[in-house]
């Protein structure tokens, strides 16, 4: 209102340059907020990146990066990686378990808090969130230990699928069943943990929004529809973002834990393909070919998942 | 007959309802199970918990595995240690998203889209252990508790997270704000903090979960066990060879590494209700500042 | 109630940093003085110190569970062990004295990585972690000592004679580079069986207690073996109700112990000794195949545990074979058995696969050179120090006191000079009896072992007295080690161990070959075994190993190999 007022046809370039001022003070102002930040992440991130050129060279500890003594080989290694036999097989392992891990391992926190979140009963709710984020806590060892011994020829799981006429056998080796356990095994792990994130997020809609639909005859569908989830659209959309830009990363942890050569056809991942050439010894820029190249293409992923879901939704990582 | 109907909607269909309710019983179930599981085989017999076959009550009992933990001096040393860790790591997470996540939502702002380029590399591209380790000890934080709060007290996802928070308080309250005078540091301060609980609350516990399971930088950056925290002592105590045995090549391992699974088989359950038990207190503790209704008051549209 | 709060988490955070503070300006203070590492697990220097020249060693904090508890090298380097005393008095009757760097096993690896990034700053170290090529480039870069040089020229006989005729020359042939330098030195252990040169066997293992249970004969055909497993299931020996008595051997490589007795090598290449030949089991035909229906029929009749969870299964009981050292006697503590059953006995065994073919077992070669790898970095200036460590791990003093400690406290000796070790006593005296010194092994520094073979059989036989046998004790199990002792005969079970030190060139051949040819061969013998893939395309599988390198490979380890003759 102020600066409004202030505009006169003889005042205007006064009050342009105030405006102007104004906003260079501003602007300071927020760039000291936000430079000790920057200078962090510098130090810490943008210093140490130059260790990527090892994946152009034939390095091991202890060999300079740059200087005379370098041995650089160019994109030898990408190709060495992109044009092994099983590099095909890698990538489409790799998307699919992390596809399926996208569908279920996304949608089942956001499912889990719009429901918990129709219970009313507050102690009870609480007990269940907490204990659903419990498996978070059990460390992998342990997670995929049960889960082996659960689909081992006599365990309890495979005893259950007999009532239904599947055969009693080692379910561990059998490539059909690997992405089911793994899917299974991971989303049960995380999404007690991811649904925080939302909780939080739906504990902070305004409850009259929920009042006036009632009043308006919407039962509890249409509200969760009209309320609850555009209130997390915004997180649920950045959520997304970064899972397909995560489309390459897997749980290789788990994988590790679960997979035998049996299943190497559907199991084995970029990641886990990493691990067994880290063991192999001596194969660093190799390691850190593979590496950045998963990165190139994570980052291209979220940019363009970024730009659609800007176009689509106005809603993005920036 | 109003009344009524009115009654009839906010209980919602009775069906469904318990549908709901025995829905997430059930989730409740299949995750607190396999947490209790890890408990009765963490009390059991030791040469019943090495089978995995204990499934309702605990098969014999024995505090052995706990009374190893608690014995060990060096584990509580290293108990404290990530306690020492949690609270400044935590703090600073805290004040690096705000500072950072609060100057990205001026949509105005110059530079915004060369900051957002710049936050968003480092999520992809990292120049792996080596050229991170010699930063560090040229930095002399090499053998440092630092060395484990400094690199690790910001997260550009956690800023993300943040902006995207912020982004959702109305843009109204800030210009009013600034009508009525205020700086930008005031807008921050009295305006957009108060109003952040439920997202530091998460960033909080995200954060303090993150110190709690974190061992790989102390793997590296930390040679001496005096500052070493919690996962990484327990994981030393467990580190369970990753070879077949038949593969060793020498007998005298190969039965060092039997012995150990023996007497590691219980150990690493009992391992996991002590660690686990004070983490989970942590969330409830925050899930208070989940308060419903944050923007209510502020501004009626 | 609020504010109180806040004010009590403000006290406790400015509580937390003040003792950080404290923390670190304490470790800055004590680092200040001197290199970067730790100060921390270093040995006081005695009085003499200013006549001893320090070597600064770095290598793993050894750790023991022998006896119930865990027992690191440095309890012993920080606490009143004698071991460790005598140990110091030699190195100072020769000029020098250790100062320590000990890492925790878990972290050496990365230690070494950065360490060798940022500087080596240590004299002596375990290289063990570091693969060829990174000690190949720290050789171009001067980072490694030729230890030729130290015997050659700063040694005062001992080590000299050690490396030229004594039991260190055979380890200078395989592990010399191209130059025909030695670089690192490595743990040898020399085994001795009355007069005759040997390593101890692996095999299969079957359990005798079972055996007995339901009055079986030992199984000499591998069809008897079938009989005998399926009679185990059908006649439920474990108790448990149901059919789970399976055993556990390795389905993704040949090191099975069944795969010997159809005449098969221990792993992709490997070598024949009579032809002095590179081998691999998969241009065996029949051999191979046979080896590989048998197996199939195993699992088929649901005979083996394809879960790989043997740790477990033993605890069950579930474990009825596998595939270990024949010399071994820790496996039967971690079976147990159900109440009123005889104590579980494993008894290496043979079995006759195939007609004409005469089953062997996997063996240890007599002299072995083990991968535990020490190195004298290129910071040692003192090569004369060097050269007195050199000829100190060179003796039979230092031999001894790592192997037996010392006369009377852990172990004594009879006239004959037959050795018996002590069984009771202090922490160290209880590890002594049976392993070697702490210091040895994957720690700091190589270890020369003489294993008498015909000791450590009488050891084997009695310790079963204890454990459910007191009659016999394992006498059977000590009675097919002889009969393998005496023949001689057995695959070699390391077989990268036979082979030379690859050059630059063949390691460079070899890296992109192995990594895709393992996981191929490894995933193809699985497979065919669980009867997921078919014998019929045998052409299709074998052109694939070609063509992923397979004869490349032997190719190359027969250069490897001839290089060692």
């Amino acid at each position: 209102m102020n600066v409004q007022s202030a505009r006169t046809d003889t005042g205007m370039k006064k009050g342009q340059k105030r405006e102007g001022k104004k906003q260079n003070m501003e602007t300071f102002q927020i760039y000291s907020l936000l430079l000790p930040v920057l200078i962090l992440i510098f130090i810490f991130c943008y210093i140490p990146l130059y260790g990527i050129i090892i994946a152009f060279q034939d390095y091991t500890p202890g060999s300079a990066f740059i200087g005379e003594s370098v041995k650089w080989v160019g994109l030898k290694h990408f190709e060495t990686f992109v044009t092994g036999e099983f590099f095909g097989r890698l990538i489409q392992n790799t998307l699919t378990l992390s596809g399926l891990n996208l569908l279920f391992g996304f949608t089942v926190p956001i499912f889990f808090a719009l429901l918990l979140d129709q219970v009313r009963a507050n102690k009870l709710k609480k007990l269940i969130q907490t204990s659903s984020y419990m498996p978070y806590f059990i460390s992998t060892v342990v997670v995929a230990g049960m889960a082996i011994s659960f689909i081992d020829t006599n365990g309890i799981v495979t005893n259950f699928l007999t009532l239904f006429g599947l055969s009693a056998k080692n379910y561990r080796v059998e490539p059909g069943a690997f992405p089911v356990v793994y899917t299974i095994t991971n989303v049960w792990k995380n999404f007690g943990f991811g649904s925080i994130l939302y909780f939080s997020t739906i504990s902070s809609i305004d409850p009259g929004l929920y009042e006036s639909a009632k009043l308006d005859g919407a039962n509890r569908f249409r509200q969760a529809l009209h309320i609850t989830l555009p209130a997390i659209q915004n997180i649920v959309a950045i959520n997304l973002i970064m899972a397909i830009g995560g489309i390459l990363n897997t749980n290789s942890e788990l994988i590790l834990l679960l997979y035998t050569q049996a299943t190497y056809e559907v199991a084995d991942v970029i990641g886990t393909y990493t691990y067994r050439l880290g063991i192999l010894g001596g194969q660093y820029s190799l390691t850190t070919a593979a590496g950045l190249f998963m990165s190139v293409i994570g980052f291209t992923l979220t940019f363009i998942a970024n730009r659609v879901s800007n176009k689509l939704t106005g809603y993005g990582l920036w | 007959m109003n009344a009524n109907r009115a009654n009839h909607i906010r209980e919602g269909n009775k069906a469904v309802t318990a549908l709901i309710y025995i829905l997430a019983v059930l989730i409740g179930l299949v995750t607190l199970y396999p947490m209790y599981y890890v408990l009765i085989l963490s009390l059991s017999e030791p040469t019943a918990a090495a089978t995995m076959q204990v499934y309702t009550v605990p098969k014999g009992f024995s505090l052995d595995s706990y009374i190893l933990l608690f014995k060990d001096s060096n584990m509580w040393r290293a108990y404290l240690n990530t306690l020492m860790y949690e609270v400044p790591t935590t703090l600073l997470m805290l004040l690096t998203c705000v500072l950072a996540a609060f100057p990205l939502t001026y949509k105005r702002l110059p530079g915004r889209k060369l900051v957002t380029m710049f936050l968003l590399v480092p999520m992809y591209f990292s120049g792996g252990m080596i050229p991170s380790f010699l930063l560090i000890t040229k930095l002399g934080l090499y053998n440092s508790p630092w060395s484990q709060i400094l690199p690790v007290c910001f997260s550009i996802w956690n800023i993300i997270l943040v902006k995207s928070f912020f982004s959702s308080i109305s843009e109204t309250l800030r210009e009013a704000a600034k009508i009525d005078g205020a700086n930008v540091y005031q807008t921050l301060i009295k305006i957009y903090l108060p109003m952040a609980k439920p997202i530091l609350a998460v960033i909080s516990v995200y954060t303090i979960v993150g110190v709690w399971n974190s061992w790989f930088n102390a793997l590296v950056y930390l040679p001496q066990e005096k500052w070493q925290p919690l996962q990484l002592y327990l994981r030393r105590i467990l580190v369970e060879s990753k070879q077949n045995i038949t593969a060793v090549l020498d007998p005298a391992a190969a039965q060092e590494m039997v012995k150990r699974q023996l007497s590691n088989a219980q150990l690493k359950y009992a391992m996991i209700i002590f660690t686990t038990l004070p983490i989970l207190t942590v969330y409830p503790f925050f899930q208070r500042y989940f308060v419903k209704g944050m923007m209510l008051g502020s501004l009626k549209e | 109630m609020k504010r109180s709060k806040k004010i009590l988490a403000l006290l406790l955070s400015g509580f937390i940093l003040s003792c950080i503070f404290a923390g670190c300006d304490s470790t800055v203070a004590q680092s200040s003085g001197s290199a970067e590492n730790a100060q921390e697990s270093m040995v006081q220097s005695s009085d003499e110190s200013h006549e001893l020249t320090a070597i600064r060693v770095m290598g793993i904090d050894n750790m023991s569970s022998n006896t119930g508890k865990e027992v690191y090298l440095s309890d012993w380097v920080n606490g009143d062990s004698r071991l460790w005393q005598k140990l110091t008095d030699d190195l100072a009757g020769r000029g020098i004295k250790l100062e320590l760097e000990l890492i925790k096993e878990d972290q050496y690896e990365v230690v070494c990585q950065t360490n060798l990034a940022a500087g080596l700053n240590c004299d002596f170290m375990n290289i063990t972690p570091l693969d060829i090529k990174t000690r190949l480039s720290m050789v171009e870069q001067g980072q490694l000592v030729a230890v030729n040089d130290i015997w050659e020229n700063h040694s005062d006989g001992s080590a000299n004679e050690f490396f030229t005729s004594g039991n260190g020359a055979e380890c200078v042939k395989k592990l010399s580079l191209e130059d025909g330098k030695l670089y690192w030195v490595p743990a040898i252990t020399v085994g001795d069986y009355n007069g005759i040169r040997t390593g101890a066997p692996l095999a299969f293992h079957i359990r005798k207690d079972w055996l007995d249970k339901l009055g079986l004969g030992l199984p000499e055909t591998t069809q008897e073996l079938f009989t005998a497993l399926t009679e185990f299931q059908e006649q439920d020996v474990n108790g448990s109700g149901e059919k789970d008595e399976v055993i556990s051997v390795e389905l993704k490589n040949f090191g099975t112990g069944i795969a010997q007795w159809f005449g098969l090598g221990a792993s992709l290449t490997y070598t024949d000794d009579e032809s002095g030949k590179i081998l691999s089991p998969w241009y065996q035909d029949e051999n191979v195949k046979g080896y590989i229906e048998y197996m199939q029929r195993l699992v088929e009749t649901g005979l083996v545990d394809t879960s790989d969870q043997s740790s477990q299964k033993k605890a069950e009981n579930k474990i009825s074979g596998l595939h270990t050292w024949a010399t071994e006697t820790w496996e039967e503590p971690a079976m147990a058995v159900a109440e009123g059953d005889a104590a579980a006995y494993l008894l290496p065994m043979t079995a006759t696969a195939i007609s004409g073919t005469e089953p062997s077992v996997l063996l240890q070669r007599g002299y072995q050179i083990s991968s535990y790898n020490f190195a004298f970095t290129g910071e040692c200036k003192d090569l004369d120090a060097a050269g007195a460590l050199l000829d100190y791990l060179s003796t039979e003093g230092y031999a001894l006191l790592s192997e037996y400690g010392i006369e009377d406290y852990t172990y004594t000796e009879d006239g004959g000079g037959n050795r018996a070790k002590i069984k009771t006593g202090s922490d160290e005296v209880l590890i002594m009896a049976n392993l070697p010194a702490l210091w040895v092994n994957n720690s700091i520094l190589p270890r020369r072992e003489l294993n008498n073979r015909a000791e450590e059989l009488v050891t084997i036989a009695e310790a079963g007295k204890d454990m459910g046998y007191p009659e016999n004790g394992f006498q059977e199990k000590a009675d097919f080690v002889i009969a393998v002792y005496e023949s001689g005969k057995g695959f070699s079970h390391d077989p990268e161990a036979d082979l030379a030190v690859p050059t630059l060139e063949e390691l460079e051949k070899s890296a992109s070959i192995k990594m895709d040819l393992e996981t191929y061969s490894e995933e193809l013998l699985t497979k065919l075994i669980l009867g997921q893939k078919s014998l019929d395309d045998w052409d299709s599988y074998i052109s694939d190993l070609k063509r992923l390198g397979l004869d490349d490979l032997i190719e190359i380890n027969q250069a490897r190999l001839d290089r060692t003759k």
